[in-house]
């Protein structure tokens, strides 16, 4: 079963009545090929997944980032930071891979931001491939794809080196997840976290 | 001689004259032969004297056995979700016909995971078959370890596919936790019931197939390495339990360039040949490698072997080289990581 959300949906991250567990956050790209006088050059692009945890006053408490690679409480962890993307075309493998393990998040933590950004600055438009998406399941297992965005073909990320996936939010007791997928003028990780708790929280 | 069903701990003498085949009906778990020989060297086992592996079936000619061998074990290993119904090995003559010994796994099972069957050993001169069935009910497994051997390298492996697990590349470090012989003066002062610390440490220095270079470590959490994303290798350990290990992600060959596995000294006495140490590879697909650095040389730090990913065939190369400190390890190879020097004397000196 695939549910892709919509702008501004929501969805409550509870099955048959037993609280999700585990999601992850998967985004798979390609490098840039340029043609030039002796043959095809490949030109890395770097693109990091990253969370913020917010608290209730939006206060962020805690980022998982290339540079961090496990949340403090250790209830989220990054897979680590590819600085080229595929190389030789689409291999249909996820190149970062963010682990959220919803049941071992601290109590304070009342929201968590899921964002992507280019960190060479590569307009998202300019990479042959790339897609980022929220799904039920472990790294190697894919059960249920909450939300997806094509950011490299979507009309709407042209020009933009920023975008927020959307946000998993604690409501009464269970986890749900709001479907945002907009692009952000934002050119840096801080910046973009700061402008996620202005607007998406 | 009567068919005996034998239970944990009971052993009965076999003629050492004849020829049997030992029939293992395992459902959907692996079994693993592992000879010991007189010299006390351990190897699983693939070929041998006396020794062919058809099927689910053992077929033994003990008096063509090589002296040198002593004992033939069996292991079986389960994978999870595994079925435990209808387990049973049995020893009869090579036609079938006569059962002398056999043994019922599945009411001795007691959920273990990995277990010792039987062994078939020459005592005064005498084969005998003894059940054993003894084991392990944890994850990952401390038996095979103190074999010698990686928990999914590949033995006389006869099982139907291979799980998932075994499809990664494997490296294990293990060394003996017993073998240690302090020095004279050490046990004079200290008893002879003395066991020195030993804590050695695996990592790699990594290089992608796109020139990204780092190093997994782990003796540092910070640099543990990660498995399902860069640099697609990462360190397993067990405190205390002389075994580490690295995972390599083998869905991702096409990313992977090299990897030079190293280990090192952090708590010892100092010499290597003391410590019985074993590295063992598997990686599918190539045939299992295993080193043993046994050297009087005292410097903390071996460079193992390279692993090459570049070709389609993985190319294992030892290097057995020592070093004083990974920067000297790392200058050696030019590999070229930015190395800083965290000074820690002003923390300790102003508290």
């Amino acid at each position: 079963m695939s549910i892709s959300l919509e702008k501004g949906q929501r969805i409550s991250l509870e099955k048959n009545g037993s609280g999700l567990n585990r999601v992850c956050v998967g985004v798979n790209w390609g490098a840039i090929e340029k043609k030039g006088f002796f043959g095809t050059k490949k030109v890395a692009v770097d693109l990091d997944a990253s969370i913020g945890l917010f608290k209730e006053t939006k206060e962020l408490i805690d980022v998982v980032y290339f540079g961090q690679l496990k949340s403090r409480d250790g209830s989220i962890a990054h897979s680590g930071d590819d600085r080229t993307g595929d190389l030789d075309g689409d291999d249909g493998l996820d190149n970062e891979i963010i682990t959220i393990e919803l049941s071992k998040v601290p109590a304070q933590v009342k929201s968590i931001a899921v964002v992507l950004n280019s960190f060479q600055g590569q307009d998202f438009a300019s990479i042959p491939f790339a897609s980022v998406r929220l799904y039920e399941g472990t790294p190697t297992r894919v059960d249920t794809i909450i939300a997806s965005y094509n950011i490299a073909n979507e009309p709407k990320f042209n020009g933009s080196v920023s975008m927020v996936l959307g946000v998993l939010y604690r409501h009464n007791q269970e986890w749900k997840f709001r479907a945002v997928g907009d692009p952000t003028s934002d050119k840096k990780l801080e910046q973009l976290l700061q402008s996620v708790a202005a607007t998406f929280l | 001689m009567a068919d005996a069903a034998l239970i944990s701990g009971q052993n009965i003498r076999i003629p050492s004259d004849n020829a049997y085949c030992l029939n293992l009906h395992v459902a959907d778990w692996q079994w693993r032969a592992v000879i010991s020989r007189k010299d006390g060297s351990i190897e699983p086992l693939t070929t041998a004297q006396g020794i062919a592996i058809r099927d689910n079936r053992l077929l033994l000619s003990l008096h063509d056995i090589d002296s040198s061998v002593e004992k033939l074990a069996i292991y079986i290993n389960s994978k999870p979700g595994a079925s435990t119904l209808n387990m049973s090995a049995c020893l009869s003559d090579i036609s079938e016909k006569q059962t002398y010994a056999s043994i019922d796994i599945s009411t001795q099972l007691d959920a273990l995971r990995t277990i010792n069957v039987l062994e078939i050993y020459l005592r005064n001169n005498e084969w005998k078959i003894k059940c054993v069935m003894q084991g392990f009910k944890c994850e990952p497994n401390p038996l095979l370890t103190l074999m010698g051997m990686s928990e999914s390298a590949p033995l006389a492996t006869h099982s139907e596919e291979s799980s998932s697990e075994s499809d990664d590349g494997v490296i294990t470090l293990a060394w003996k936790a017993h073998n240690e012989k302090p020095r004279a003066a050490t046990r004079h002062f200290m008893g002879s019931q003395f066991q020195s610390v030993t804590d050695l440490r695996i990592g790699c220095l990594y290089e992608l197939d796109n020139g990204q270079r780092g190093i997994v470590y782990s003796l540092d959490s910070n640099v543990e390495g990660s498995f399902n994303g860069v640099p697609y290798i990462k360190t397993y350990r067990e405190t205390n339990k002389h075994h580490e290990q690295l995972r390599i992600n083998l869905r991702y060959k096409h990313k992977l360039h090299r990897y030079l596995v190293f280990i090192t000294m952090v708590e010892s006495f100092d010499r290597w040949d003391e410590l019985d140490v074993s590295i063992s590879f598997h990686l599918p697909g190539t045939p299992g490698q295993k080193v043993f650095p046994s050297t009087l040389m005292a410097k903390p730090v071996i460079a193992v072997a390279m692993m090459d990913f570049s070709e389609p065939e993985t190319n294992i190369t030892p290097v057995n080289e020592y070093f004083t400190d990974l920067v000297e390890m790392d200058r050696a190879f030019g590999w070229g990581l930015p190395w800083r020097i965290e000074d820690n004397l002003n923390d300790e000196e102003e508290p």
